[in-house]
Formats: C-alpha cells, sequence, structure tokens
C-alpha cells in the first residue's frame, strides 16, 4: 500500500485556498519552495449526477493536465484518460461498492452551476490513493479536466493545491506550508481558506488506521495458528519417539550414542519441518497476495498487487524450521534419555490403570453405555497426549469464539450508528436553501415518517475534522455518560455549547465545564462542553452543536435534512426519495439526495468480507486442531490394537469399537471446547481491547451465550467427521493380527 | 432389538443343545483338512499342514507340543480369530468360513470364552466391569441382570470381594480368574485357554485348573494350550501338534 502511496505520489499536505488563479510564473515560484518535490492545483467540487432517474451528490476531482500529472496521480485501470473536454474518468471504486455503475463509453449528466446538466463522456475508469478513499466513505468520485470542474461549477480557478513534500518530518511540512502561505498571501491578497490544511503523515494513508487494526488480528490468528502447529509438532515427535523406544533401546544396546540417536531424530524433524515451510510458502504466497488486494480494497479504497517479502520469506523460514526443532526438543531429550532396561520393558499401554486419583474421578462419571465408558476413560489414559491434543482444540474453539464475539460487537455498533444517525435519507442542502417550508414539504411525501434539519460542518480539534448539529428534536438517539445534552433555549439562542463523543474527552482529557477553541473556516471559536455522549457516532469522536449555532457561525440560513421513511426497505426508500425530489423541484428547490441503505448495504458487505476473511484465517487453526485429533486418536488405535483384539474376541462389534473410540474423540474434543471458552473469552477482549485503544473508542462487549453452544456444535461436528479415519482402522483390524501385534 | 432374553441361554438351554450334540453323535468341534500359510512378504510359513480334528461336547482337551509347533493358530481357527488357508471348520453346528467378521464376533460373543495368556483385561475396566463386558456386547437382559451375573461369575472364581478393583491392582492369579470369569459370562458352549497359567506359579495355576475342571463339570466344553505336562496330565484327552500336524491323540 506504501508502494501505492508512492507511485501514486498521494499529497503530504493540501491547502484548500477559495481560489488560487495562478499564472505559471506563481506556479513555479511555489514549486520552488524549499521541501516541494511535486505541486500541482487542481478544482475540487460537489455536485450531483442523475442515477437512474434519482439525482445523486458526487465529488468531481479536477486534473490539470492528465497527461503530466505529478501530485496524486490519476491512474488507469480500463478504457482511456480524457484527451478533451466533457469527458470523465469514473474511479473504479464506485462501480465495486455499488455507488454508481457506470462504465466506459456511458454518458453521464452532471448537474451544473445554473441547475441544469451537462453530458460527459466517460473514457474509462482508474484512480487514486486519496480520492478514491472517499468512494467508500462518502459519495463516487469521477475524475475531468479542471476547466472542465470550473466551467460546470462556475469556480473562476482551482481550489486545492496538493503537495509533496521531500521530507515529509511534521517540522518540515510546517515550515513547507508557511512560506507556500506566505507566497500565497503575497501574491493573492484576498485568498481565503475553503476548508482546514490536510497532512498526512509519512506512512499513513486514507483507511491505514483501519489496515492498521486488522493487521493485530491477523498476527493474532497467526500467532495462535504458529501455537498449534508447534503443539502438533511436539506431539507428533513424542509419539514417534514413543512407537521407536523398543528401536532405540536396541540401538543403544548395541553402541548407539544418546547423540546420535537424538540427531537422527532432529533430522527427522526438520526434514518434516522443511517440507511444511515449502507447502507454507506455496500456500502463503497466493494467499497474501489474495489478502492484500482485499484489504486495500476494503480500506484503502484502491487496488493493490503485493510483492514477495523476502524478509517475511526469510522469515518463515526460520520459524518453519527453528520452531520444529525447538518443538521436537522434549522428544529429542527423551529419545537420548531412555535406557535399554526402560525400552526392553515397554509394552506400549499404560498397565497402571486405576492407581492414579484421576481415574477413581473419571469411573465415577455416569456414563449409560459400557462402550460410551470405555472410550471416556481411555481419553484419560495418555493424560499427556490427550491434553495436548486438546489444546490446539481449545486454541481452535478460543479463535472462533473470539472472532465470533468480536464480529458480533463491531456489528452490532456498525447497526447502532446506522441506526443512531437516524435518516434514511439524507437530503442536501442546495439553492435557494431547505428552509422550514422546505421541511414542511418532504413530510408531506406519504412514504416520509418525519424530517429533521441537520448541519454537517467541518471543524479543527486536534486533527478531528467533524460536527454535527443538530435541532433540540432531533431524531439522534444520543446517550449522555456526563453533564447533560443542550437545551431548547441555547439552542435559540445559537449559544457556543458543545456535547463531546466519549472517545474524543478521554483522548484530549476533556471534561463538562471546559471549554474548547476549534479552528473553523472562519477562523477559531469557543465552545462550552456542557455534555459528553457515549454513543458510537464517528467512532465517538464527534461534536455535537447546537443546529442554529453551526448556522451562525459558518454564516448559513439553512442545513440539510434527514429524513425517516415509514419503514427502512429499498424500494420505500427510494420511492419517498423521488417523492421527496419531485415536491421539491416542483416548489423550486434544487436537491440532491443521499440514500443511507446504500452506505449500510456497503458497511455491511464490507463486514461480511472480513468475516470470510477472518474465517478463511481462523481455518487453519481448526485444521491444525482437527490435525492433531486425527494423528492422536490414530496412535492409539495403535497402541490399542491387542485391546482391539481382544474386545473382538469377546463379541465386540464393529459399531462397539466405533462407539468407544468416538466416545473417546468427543471426550478429548469436548476438553479442549472447555478449554477453549475461557482463552476464546480473553481472546476478545483482548482484541477488542487493541482495537478499542486504536479506535479511541467504546465498544459494548459481547459474548453471547448461544456462540459458545455453536461452537460445540461445531467442534462435535467436526470431530465425528475427522475420526472416521482413525475408527476406519479400527473396524479393519483383523482379530488374529491385532492380537499379535506388539 | 438385539437385547436377546437371558432364558434362551440358561444352563438347561444349553445343556439340551449339548445333549442333542451326544445323542446325534455330531462333534462340538470339526476340523477338517486344515492347512494354515503364513505370509510376510515373499515368506511363506505353513503352520498348519492338514489338521483333522473332532472335539466331543462336554470334553476337556488339552493341546501340547513344542513351541512353534501351530497350537495357538489351532484355537485360533477353532474361535474363528483367524481363517484357514484350506479345510472347512464347524464349531457348534456352523460353518464358520460362511461367517464374516462381524457375525464371527457376535457368534463368538454368544458361544465361545476365551481365555488368553498374559490375562488380557481391560485395564480401565474394574474386575467387575470386565466382566460384565460380554454380556454388554451380546446386549443379554437388563443392566441389572448383567451386573448380577458378572457378580456371581466372579463369585464362582472365588473373587466376590474384589469387584471395584482395576486390573493393575490385581495378582496375576486374581487378574486370571477375571479373565475366566469373564469368558464363562454368557454361558459359552466352548471355553478355550491358551496356556492359561503360563504366568502363573505352580500353586496358582492349579487353582487355576480346578476353577477350568469345575467349569467342565458343569457340562462346558473346554479346549487349552498347555507346555506343562502335568497340566496336560490333568485332561481325558492330550493331542499332540509337531510341526503343523497332529502327531498323537490319546484319551484315557
Ligand atoms: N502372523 C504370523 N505371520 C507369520 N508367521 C506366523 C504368524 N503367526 C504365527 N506364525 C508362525 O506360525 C507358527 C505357528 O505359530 P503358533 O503361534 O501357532 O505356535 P505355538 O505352537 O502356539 O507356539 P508357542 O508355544 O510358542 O506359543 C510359528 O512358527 C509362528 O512363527
Ligand atoms: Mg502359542
Amino acid at each position: 500500500m506504501e508502494e501505492r502511496v508512492r507511485s501514486d505520489a498521494m499529497h503530504t499536505a493540501r491547502l484548500a485556498p477559495n481560489a488560487a488563479d495562478l499564472t505559471p510564473a506563481q506556479l513555479a515560484s511555489l514549486r520552488s519552495v524549499d521541501n516541494v518535490a511535486a505541486l500541482d492545483t487542481r478544482t475540487l467540487a460537489r455536485t450531483e449526477i442523475r442515477i437512474e432517474g434519482r439525482t445523486e451528490g458526487v465529488i468531481l476531482v479536477g486534473v490539470a493536465d492528465f497527461d503530466n500529472q505529478t501530485v496524486n496521480i490519476v491512474s488507469r485501470t480500463s478504457g482511456t484518460l480524457p484527451d478533451g473536454p466533457n469527458q470523465l474518468v469514473t474511479d473504479s471504486e464506485n462501480a465495486r461498492t455499488g455507488r454508481f455503475g457506470g462504465s466506459a463509453g456511458d454518458a453521464v449528466e452532471v448537474r451544473t452551476h445554473t441547475g441544469g446538466w451537462r453530458r460527459f463522456t466517460i473514457s474509462g475508469s482508474g484512480g487514486t490513493v486519496r480520492y478514491s478513499s472517499e468512494v467508500a466513505q462518502d459519495a463516487p468520485v469521477l475524475y475531468m479536466a479542471n476547466t472542465d470542474v470550473q466551467s460546470v461549477m462556475n469556480y473562476p480557478a482551482p481550489n486545492s493545491i496538493d503537495v509533496v513534500a521531500a521530507n515529509s518530518s511534521p517540522e518540515a511540512v510546517r515550515e513547507m506550508v508557511t512560506q507556500l502561505r506566505s507566497i500565497l498571501a503575497a501574491e493573492l491578497p484576498n485568498l481565503a481558506y475553503w476548508d482546514v490544511l490536510e497532512v498526512w503523515r509519512a506512512g499513513t494513508w486514507p483507511g491505514s488506521e483501519d489496515f492498521g487494526n486488522f493487521i493485530v488480528v491477523f498476527y493474532v490468528i497467526a500467532g495462535i495458528g504458529l501455537v498449534s502447529a508447534l503443539i502438533l509438532i511436539f506431539t507428533t515427535m513424542n509419539t514417534m519417539v514413543r512407537e521407536q523406544i523398543r528401536e532405540i533401546g536396541m540401538m543403544k544396546a548395541i553402541g548407539g550414542a544418546p547423540r546420535s540417536v537424538a540427531v537422527g531424530f532432529l533430522r527427522t524433524a526438520l526434514l518434516l519441518g522443511g517440507i511444511g515451510t515449502v507447502a507454507g510458502i506455496a500456500i502463503g504466497i497466493p494467499l497474501s497476495n489474495w489478502l492484500m488486494a482485499f484489504m486495500s480494497d476494503e480500506f484503502g479504497g484502491t487496488h493493490v498487487g503485493s510483492r514477495l517479502s523476502v524478509l517475511a520469506l526469510a522469515l518463515s523460514i526460520v520459524v518453519g524450521l527453528g520452531g520444529t526443532a525447538a518443538a521436537s526438543w522434549p522428544a529429542l531429550r527423551r529419545a537420548a534419555r531412555i535406557t535399554v532396561r526402560e525400552a526392553i520393558d515397554d509394552h506400549g499401554v499404560v498397565g497402571t490403570y486405576g492407581l492414579r486419583p484421576l481415574d477413581r474421578v473419571v469411573a465415577r462419571i455416569p456414563v449409560a453405555a459400557r462402550r460410551s465408558q470405555l472410550g471416556v476413560r481411555n481419553a484419560t489414559r495418555r493424560t499427556g497426549r490427550t491434553i495436548a491434543t486438546a489444546l490446539p482444540i481449545g486454541l481452535a474453539v478460543a479463535t472462533m469464539l473470539a472472532f465470533g464475539s468480536v464480529l458480533i460487537t463491531a456489528v452490532n455498533e456498525d447497526l447502532n450508528t446506522f441506526d443512531l444517525e437516524g435518516g434514511d435519507i439524507i437530503l442536501w442542502n442546495r439553492n435557494p436553501g431547505l428552509d422550514a417550508q422546505a421541511g414542511a414539504l418532504i413530510e408531506s411525501v406519504p412514504e416520509v415518517a418525519f424530517a429533521h434539519p441537520m448541519v454537517y460542518s467541518s471543524v479543527e480539534l486536534d486533527g478531528e475534522r467533524y460536527v454535527w448539529g443538530l435541532t433540540a428534536t432531533s431524531t439522534y438517539d444520543h446517550d449522555v455518560i456526563a453533564g447533560r445534552w443542550f437545551t431548547q433555549e441555547e439552542a435559540d439562542d445559537a449559544d457556543r455549547v458543545v456535547v463531546v463523543g466519549e472517545a474524543l474527552a478521554s483522548k484530549l482529557s476533556l471534561e463538562v465545564g471546559d471549554t474548547v477553541s476549534v479552528e473553523t473556516r472562519r477562523g477559531p471559536i469557543d465552545l462550552d462542553i456542557v455534555g459528553i455522549d457515549g454513543q458510537l457516532v464517528n467512532n465517538a469522536q464527534g461534536m455535537f452543536v447546537p443546529f442554529e449555532t453551526v448556522l451562525d457561525y459558518e454564516g448559513w440560513t439553512t442545513g440539510h435534512y434527514w429524513v425517516r421513511t415509514a419503514d427502512p426497505e429499498p424500494a420505500t426508500v427510494t420511492t419517498a426519495a423521488a417523492g421527496i425530489q419531485g415536491v421539491l423541484e416542483n416548489n423550486g428547490y434544487e436537491v440532491a439526495s443521499s440514500l443511507r441503505y446504500i452506505d449500510r448495504d456497503q458497511n455491511m458487505a464490507e463486514n461480511r468480507l472480513i468475516v470470510t476473511v477472518v474465517m478463511a484465517m481462523g481455518l487453519p487453526v481448526v485444521a491444525i486442531g482437527m490435525i492433531g485429533l486425527v494423528s492422536a486418536m490414530t496412535s492409539n488405535v495403535l497402541d490399542r490394537t491387542r485391546e482391539i483384539g481382544i474386545l473382538r474376541s469377546i463379541g465386540a462389534r464393529r459399531r462397539d469399537l466405533r462407539a468407544m473410540f468416538r466416545a473417546e474423540g468427543l471426550a478429548i474434543a469436548i476438553l479442549g471446547w472447555l478449554i477453549g471458552i475461557p482463552v476464546g473469552y480473553g481472546l476478545a477482549r483482548f482484541i477488542l481491547w487493541v482495537f478499542e485503544r486504536r479506535f479511541d473508542a467504546a465498544f459494548t462487549f459481547r459474548f453471547p451465550l448461544w456462540t459458545i453452544a455453536i461452537s460445540l456444535i461445531i467442534t462435535l461436528t467436526a470431530t465425528l467427521i475427522v475420526i472416521r479415519l482413525p475408527l476406519r482402522r479400527v473396524v479393519r483390524m483383523s482379530p488374529g493380527l491385532a492380537l499379535r501385534y506388539e | 432389538m438385539n437385547t436377546q432374553s437371558l432364558a434362551s441361554a440358561t444352563p438347561g438351554a444349553r445343556l439340551l443343545e449339548i445333549e442333542r450334540h451326544i445323542i446325534s453323535g455330531v462333534p462340538i468341534i470339526q476340523l477338517r483338512e486344515i492347512e494354515k500359510v503364513y505370509r510376510s512378504g515373499r515368506v511363506q510359513y505353513p503352520a498348519l499342514r492338514g489338521v483333522d480334528l473332532e472335539v466331543a461336547p462336554g470334553e476337556l482337551m488339552a493341546i501340547v507340543g513344542p513351541s512353534g509347533s501351530g497350537k495357538s493358530t489351532i484355537l485360533n481357527i477353532i474361535t474363528g480369530i483367524d481363517r484357514p488357508t484350506a479345510g472347512s471348520v464347524n464349531v457348534t453346528g456352523r460353518d464358520l468360513s460362511r461367517l464374516d467378521e462381524e457375525a464371527l464376533a457376535v457368534w463368538r460373543g454368544g458361544h465361545i470364552g476365551i481365555v488368553f495368556q498374559f490375562f488380557q483385561l481391560l485395564p480401565t475396566l474394574t474386575a467387575h466391569e470386565n466382566v460384565m463386558l460380554p454380556l454388554d456386547f451380546a446386549r443379554l437382559g437388563s443392566v441389572g441382570e448383567r451386573s448380577d451375573r458378572a457378580a456371581s461369575r466372579l463369585a464362582q472364581v472365588g473373587l466376590s470381594g474384589h469387584l471395584n478393583q482395576f486390573p493393575a491392582e490385581l495378582s496375576g492369579g486374581e487378574q486370571q480368574r477375571v479373565a475366566i470369569a469373564r469368558a464363562l459370562a454368557c454361558d459359552p458352549s466352548i471355553v478355550v485357554a491358551d496356556e492359561p497359567t503360563g504366568n502363573l506359579d505352580t500353586d496358582t495355576a492349579a487353582e487355576m485348573f480346578s476353577v477350568l475342571g469345575d467349569v467342565n463339570r458343569d457340562g462346558t466344553t473346554v479346549v487349552y494350550v498347555t507346555h506343562d505336562p502335568a497340566l496336560a496330565e490333568l485332561a481325558r484327552r492330550v493331542v499332540s501338534i509337531r510341526d503343523g500336524s497332529v502327531t498323537g491323540d490319546d484319551r484315557r
């Protein structure tokens, strides 16, 4: 992704002048400022396009010269870049997110400043990191020549100066911006800024924070997978040494040194580890490619391929071989220490059952059928093996439970967030503004339940950039955890009061009664904190100010509208939006709408994809647990070959034997499941803790009981499936051979 | 569904079966021209080379012979644990070649009691549970009935005081007695024992034989293998095996 940030030449800083009408000489003087590596001007605008007869907001991103881009380079994924006026490039994300499906050759109607429509042709699709990320967050993005944006919007000049700094340290960037501003101030005395300065630190990009959070989860799963795999190696090597105990004894009897015996086993272990590593790398490369592509889509809003990292490759070889050697260490030591006497006395099966206190306890477990009783007791004969088998199963269960919990928590917050915002349709303020009469018109549409004015403004407070202006009677379902919500009087008087989100408050140590100074585009203003809100809107970093207050300090007279429809079904919402559009346009209002269900579906789709990825990542952990179970059960079957012969001799049928070993496998699996519950709980808490710290948000932890029940069902089902392999071995044994087996 | 009533397997019912054999003169075990060749890789080893053997119901028979002569192989063929390479096996009126593994297991459970050389009790089951096991497999009677029957079998071998001990807590002689009780659990028509006293001291071995003798007196056919000439003497019929063939058959 950082590669992509570099190749797209994503800006380090963006200044937002209202109109920067710069001559080539002036541009050259800006470019000559120390530390400026590249600098382009562009025109950004919000307008609307027609999508299936409806008007939808869209972001226009101007490009100074498609053939000679130096900052936020728009690259092409299909079709061509525009080579004349009235052509545009649709961001590849538009189609992927379902916001706008147009493709090369299609015509697009773009709303102009007069309220009319201008027809553009799509020349191709493409994008650039910084602006592509707006699609998932906000609205479809279209790229066209700066001059086209300006003529559509009737803007006199570009309104964005995108700069790549050579040195991106905060001091160097601040110094650079100061110099740029002073040149601009000297050249264009009337210049004002329409938006605050945007700075991207090195190593960050739109979505990098989410990406980082996800990476942590990956590390956790990979760690669990690794631990499971090491336990598996540990058991396998132990079993191997156990099975060859007689051979080891013989080797020593004829003069084999303990060292050479251990080295022989080490060689076997490393061979297996080597094969595993090679197989792992072979599977890992396409998997990581897929993951990278998926994650960059989800979090970066752009698609990148991954390159093979030599470091990762080297690391996997070190872990593959080193981990194998470390995990087989106990078995090697045992192999070195086995005495000839011990080897000769070995009879494979523990003959001391009944002497340990555990056996007495287990003997009291009430199991109805004899064969199940045998199975459960057998599971406790090789305590070490049973625990080593149950542990990876436990880790697998823990992984399932933890991800279940995290996903349920996250999805829940997500749904809450959407419900909290209280709107199915957002109507954007245009010209003339959406006044109270417009509100009444909106509410006259049959599908509309109610409509509230709302305004969304951008201020700067320690890097956070959003303020919600809400009416005192808004549908926003606040959850004040300290202080209070603002009152009707404060709203009426446009008092400078604010309710801040919980995470923002804790991040900046804000308390009720404090005054904060926020940077608006018209200068700094002070706001008195009257309350703290516990809801998760804007990751609990939102600021809520009375609607009238925002209008007052922004110098606006009207705001947008939140519309709640009678039901949230897409069909109803679409009908309502068309109805509102019609009634407002008939009364001379310009209007654009956003349908919230598109965002909601977008979010749900992302969540579903995340679930898929998590499942794909968790699968190896589950697989290792199950492989461990198969191998342990196979060892158990081999160990008890003689016993199986005896059972057959005294009348045991195939199904009796199957039932017995099945009970044993299930007993081990249930033990693993029991281990998995507390581990999974801890793991879920840990992952959420990581998320909370990274998101600066407070989640409501969820660990529903039904997931525990489901994990049991999954564990038992998986066990019954994998155990068929060793079971087949049992029933195929001929009693004659089984009895002679030694 | 598979639960057979205990009544049909009571000693009385079995006596009738045995008498039918005696009256009809049909042997309870009948081996004809049995050959058994063990193959391991390319090597073929003929363990039995044409064995003919008939055992009448209620007989007490010993099989003797040097190590490797094929004694255990004969027992395994009688019990259906091994299948002959050639020849026919008829035991308790059944042609064993017509039974598959599953049917053989069920048949053994109902008709044959086996006592192994190294006791071979299930280490995770108590003495009482070990004896109940064949009854569980045969699904004979209710759980209560099985428990009572197992307890009475243990009493029969003089082990009423050790019901709830695990094999590891019993002496070798006690373990072998549990093994005999287990072999008798389902009231088999035939008890087969492969060196049942091989691991026991002389006194314990003698005790063991008195138990087997009692079983035989109740009408059960007993076939055992031994190395010990003194123990062979206790049988009314001694069959000698050498190199896979019957070389002697003495009746007293
Ligand atoms: N599974 C087998 N594969 C190959 N050869 C076998 C197998 N089982 C037995 N044999 C051989 O068959 C011959 C007869 O074996 P068997 O066990 O019947 O002898 P035995 O008379 O019982 O001897 P012992 O008194 O030592 O128990 C022996 O030579 C033995 O090596
Ligand atoms: Mg033998």
